[in-house]
């Protein structure tokens, strides 16, 4: 019962949402306001109905209906009340539902936000969500079953399969009979960093269609004035944020709850969501370019496009099984349908794109290479770079089957050796860019600005060099080679922050020679009246502690195996703080929840005979799945992370085996994301001055539109 | 800057190379010499993850087979070679360079130097272009000062 | 995807705007790019499965045995055209396999005195592994490594075990994705030792 009236609400919101692109396309094309309108109330109905089917799938997985085939694959009885709802996004056709939802919620808060202020642009975008939307609900209405027997009509009976099984696809789909009990959810997911980052990367995801959307409207009713542009970037702003959350919560589960002593993989599910984020970033930054000084408009548009496509691009790799990875979903109909669908996107776009090129004409020629305009092109070269490096590894696995006949990993060293570089070379753009004036420098000032930084960057490579235990750490596997640039990297970093500080500096000493304030109430103000500016560089500053972590735990990490008996012990010697002692002290069985068994050991870690903590690593088992799962344990500090694994033990616990890392800075990782997140908070917030030009630049939109009509 | 740059790369390119070399103690192999072969190759029944890091049984197995080459005296690239060959290519973390493998270090390589190209060959036509006085060239003052003015701007429309 | 900077960073001079002969060719390339794209990845999703090989000519194979009277003889398909072929797919490490083993070593001492030739493959095991395995379970038919894992590829197995009957002309007639039992390997094969009927 439940159950169908979900179906239908499905089914409701499937239709609403093609009318509703329909209407919005009549009701442009005719000017009628009434077709328009109804197209805003279908966008509003279809957000309704999808909250409807949403709220209906949690009551079903709480009250463990397992006749509903959904519920049975990713619940059962054993499980807590607070994972049964969160394993809405646990599968295929929940995630899918999930994701549907969030879309409509999207598109209805830009089609009520943008109503007033961004009219003419209103309709194209209604078209493009809701399509895109329609397409989604496609997905998990069954309708595409509708075209089984044609194709098997057809003698393509392997299509005709697939599309026969979209019909279970449904997250309402309802079995013959009811299952005693449900197969539950991957013991793995049972973790709340797993519950945070799928919703996270959903929003990311998701979100980036809206600017998507603005684009398209824009360019196919030739607004590229400055409206546009002001309004994709809050919502690419917001969009992106909620992606950079996901990766970094993303990688903070991978390294607590994996138990292999690392953050990122290079899988092709993690690369899938960072290359939406890589050109998502590039575009932040080339659209400062296009609103002060009207250059790069085909650029960004070609950005936005691009992000965009990632997204949708991204979803398929996730969804299709195309490339095997951990985190993917199997095989099924889902990928040849996706796949036309991104053919769709890829050529429509570009097809627009060309239509319009005129339109995008620069205002404004680039002055000279010491600009910050030029050092902005940089950036985005890096960005898209990297962003092929990673398209490119990715997708070799699957190159190289088809045209060498053999299979290939390309696995973490190739993206860290090939990435790793021009990741540096970012961050020296990023230190050098608020050095550099629009249009040209005049050498004297850049030299004056350059010269703190560069003694600071220098002094702290030479102090690292001296440093004899770094020195030692530095060159790990054999060569002296390695300590040059990673202390060079260091000094990067060191010069990047006193140039962000440095102008923190000059912009509070100019605020205090006109309003006489004290220290800290001119920085906050500084922040609160240039939110864009400043909250940019906090931004910068999260990046340069993420890279402290990134380098450290890259470059100093240490590790060991051991099989110890009870009472012995181990050393292991961090290149930051001096020798752990860890004495192994026994086993012990308990049970943490009702379906899980855990076995953790005892261990004592010292230093210089002082105890600095007790560390309880463990192997949950859960019962139903009978799987095991690796908890790793940590002690934590600024420095670095002590983080050992119960890896196995024998004969009840008399000998255990363990593997320990040290993990030199990475909680700078972990801090610097905050720090970015809140930089990003702070820059996207609505600030009155940004209002007043939003509206001024509707206003023109608006004259040009009667002018027109 | 430009300098900068080109002595950043080369440092990092030395760095790159210099991470292949490796040391190796034979006698009787620890944990951690065998983690090191190992990280080096991922395992085909479990996707993604290396070998040192795998908890299945054919992982143990290839962990033990890594012991017994490691304590023969085999070193570490000849170890990966046999594998390489015992069990396929794909067994490697990044496919081995030769033939078409190559492509995936070189593609990468092109294309950025394509992009390289491309974006230089477009700033000097752009500078070139705008040398001629057709916009009206700021003077190095008005630069110079440019960034303290808003400042100063900021402050005072935040009065009124 | 880089190669768009080309197009997109452009921007057009006012004074002479692209000529659109250009424009068309910039359009070409980026299309042809997307396609290559998106072909290579419509490839990437065609089902490459063993159960595709059905009806199929056998992939050639070739592997030099380990284990009892046949130790260190090479076989290769080739050289066993005119005789039924059972070839079994498995690891030391695989408990579905261990299932079947036994079953598959009676029938090979059943059927061998018909001209049936029953091959193993040993995948992703080591050797000691692989021959402990074959001790355990007394197994006296052919066995050998799968070197760089081809036969695996080669016949697209899905996982282990994987048994493929191969018929006198070198066709696959059937394939067992996971452990098989007597009864339907006895049926397979007389099916396939009876002259002139070739599906079983």
């Amino acid at each position: 019962m439940v159950a169908d009236l979900g179906y239908v609400a499905l089914l409701l919101a499937f239709v609403l949402s093609i009318f509703a692109a329909l209407a919005a396309w009549w009701g442009e094309r005719r000017r009628t306001r009434e077709l328009i309108l109804s197209a805003r109330n279908g966008v509003l109905a279809v957000a309704g109905l999808l909250t409807l089917a949403v709220c209906l799938e949690l009551g079903l997985l709480l009250s463990s209906d397992f006749r509903v085939m959904y519920v049975a694959q990713v619940t059962n009885r054993a499980m807590p009340a607070f994972f049964k709802l969160t394993a809405l996004w646990g599968g295929q056709a929940g995630s899918l539902l999930f994701w549907s939802w969030l879309m409509a919620l999207f598109a209805a808060a830009a089609v009520l936000r943008g109503w007033q202020r961004t009219r003419v642009l209103i309709p194209k975008v209604i078209v493009v969500t809701q399509l895109t939307l329609a397409f989604f609900l496609s997905l998990i209405v069954g309708v595409w079953a509708l075209l089984a027997s044609p194709l098997e009509a057809l003698g393509m009976s392997t299509g005709a399969a697939l599309m026969a099984e979209m019909e279970t696809l449904t997250p309402f789909y309802q079995l013959d009979f009811t299952p005693s009990d449900g197969r539950g959810l991957n013991p793995l997911l049972r973790h709340w960093g797993m519950i945070v980052h799928p919703p996270l990367l959903y929003l990311g995801f998701v979100g980036f269609v809206i600017p998507f959307a603005f684009a398209v409207a824009a360019l196919s009713t030739r607004q590229t004035g400055d409206l546009w542009i002001r309004v994709i970037r809050r919502w690419t702003l917001v969009a992106w944020l909620f992606l950079s959350m996901g990766l970094l919560v993303g990688m903070w589960w991978a390294y607590g709850v994996l138990g292999w002593g690392g953050y990122w993989g290079w899988d092709p599910v993690e690369n899938a969501a960072l290359m939406p984020w890589l050109t998502g970033t590039a575009f932040l930054h080339s659209v400062i370019i296009q609103e002060r000084r009207g250059m790069f408009k085909v650029w960004n548009m070609v950005l936005i496009m691009i992000t965009y496509s990632l997204v949708i691009f991204g979803t398929f790799l996730t969804r299709s099984g195309v490339v095997s990875s951990v985190h993917a979903f199997a095989q099924s109909g889902i990928g040849p349908l996706f796949l036309g669908f991104v053919g769709i996107t890829f050529v429509a776009s570009v097809l627009l794109l060309f239509a319009r090129l005129d339109s995008l004409r620069s205002e404004n020629r680039l002055d000279s290479l010491v600009s910050r305009e030029a050092i902005f092109l940089f950036n985005n070269l890096l960005f898209l770079a990297i962003f092929f490096v990673t398209l490119w590894g990715t997708i070799f696995p699957v190159v190289s089957e088809l045209l060498a006949g053999q299979k290939a990993i390309v696995g973490p060293p190739f993206f860290n050796q090939v990435n790793g570089p021009l990741f540096a070379l970012l961050v020296l753009t990023m230190g050098m860019a608020p050095l550099m004036p629009w249009r040209r420098t005049a050498p004297g000032k850049l030299a004056r600005l350059l010269q703190w930084p560069v003694v600071t960057g220098l002094a702290t490579t030479l102090g690292l060099l001296a440093v004899p235990t770094l020195r030692q750490f530095a060159v790990l596997p054999g060569t002296a080679l390695r300590i040059v640039p990673v202390t060079a990297f260091y000094g990067l970093l060191a010069f990047t922050l006193m140039v962000i500080g440095q102008e923190f500096w000059r912009g509070i000493r100019a605020r205090r020679r006109v309003t006489g304030e004290r220290y800290a109430t001119a920085w906050l103000n500084l922040i609160r009246y240039n939110r864009r500016r400043y909250g940019g560089y906090l931004v910068h500053v999260g990046v340069v502690m993420i890279a402290l972590g990134v380098i450290g735990t890259h470059f100093f990490k240490v590790e060991t195996q051991r099989n110890l008996a009870r009472g012995e012990s181990f050393t292991l010697t961090s290149p930051l703080t001096g020798s752990y002692t860890v004495t192994y002290e026994g086993l012990r069985v308990s049970a943490t929840a009702a379906d899980v068994r855990r076995t953790a050991a005892e261990l004592k870690v010292t230093r210089e005979g002082q105890v600095l903590a007790w560390l309880y690593p463990a192997q949950d088992f859960f019962i139903a799945q009978e799987q095991a799962v690796t908890t790793p344990a940590m002690r934590h500090s600024l420095a670095e992370d002590l983080y050992i694994i119960l890896a196995g033990w024998e004969n009840g616990g008399t000998t255990a085996t363990f593997k320990a890392y040290v993990e030199p800075l990475v909680n700078w990782l972990w801090i610097g994301g905050l720090v970015f997140i809140l930089g990003t908070a702070v820059a996207a917030w609505p600030t009155q001055a940004e209002e007043r030009r939003t509206a001024v630049a509707t206003e023109v939109s608006g004259h040009a539109v009667t002018a027109r009509s | 800057m430009r300098v900068r740059v080109l002595v950043f790369l080369a440092l990092l390119l030395l760095a790159t190379l210099g991470g292949g070399i490796a040391d190796t103690s034979a006698q009787t192999p620890s944990p951690d010499d065998i983690n090191r072969v190992a990280k080096q190759l991922s395992c085909p029944t479990c996707a993604g993850i290396n070998v040192a890091d795998c908890p299945t049984e054919t992982c143990a197995q290839w962990r033990a087979k890594i012991g017994e080459l490691l304590a023969a005296g085999k070193t570490d690239q000849e170890i990966l070679e046999y594998f390489a060959s015992r069990y396929g290519d794909h067994v490697l973390q990044v496919p081995p360079p030769r033939g078409f493998f190559l492509g995936v270090w070189i593609v990468p390589v092109l294309a950025i130097l394509a992009a390289l190209g491309t974006f230089g060959y477009l700033v000097h036509r752009w500078t070139q272009r705008s040398a001629r006085p057709e916009t009206s060239a700021a003077s190095p003052e008005e630069v110079e000062d440019e960034y303290l003015r808003r400042v100063q701007r900021e402050l005072d429309t935040w009065w009124k | 995807m880089v190669e768009m900077t080309e197009e997109g960073a452009i921007p057009p001079s006012p004074a002479r705007p692209h000529p659109a002969g250009r424009r068309l060719i910039g359009l070409i390339v980026v299309l042809a790019l997307l396609g290559t794209l998106l072909g290579v990845l419509a490839w990437g999703l065609q089902p490459r499965t063993s159960a595709t090989l059905l009806g199929q000519p056998a992939p050639p194979f070739e592997i030099t045995a380990i284990n009892g009277e046949f130790a260190g003889q090479r076989f290769a398909l080739a050289d066993l055209r005119g005789h039924v072929v059972v070839l079994n797919i498995w690891a030391s490490w695989c408990i579905e396999c261990a299932r079947e083993a036994s079953v598959l070593e009676q029938a090979w001492r059943a059927y061998r005195p018909r001209g049936v030739w029953f091959i193993g493959v040993d995948y992703l095991d080591t050797d000691t592994a692989g021959l402990a395995y074959l001790k355990r379970f007394d197994i006296t038919y052919p066995n050998g490594p799968d070197i760089g894992s081809r036969i695996y590829q080669a016949y697209r197995a899905t996982g282990v075990p994987e048994t493929f009957f191969i018929d006198r002309d070198g066709i696959i007639r059937h394939v067992q994705i996971g452990p098989i039992g007597r009864a339907q390997l006895d049926m397979l094969l007389e099916r396939l030792l009876t002259p002139g009927v070739s599906q079983p």
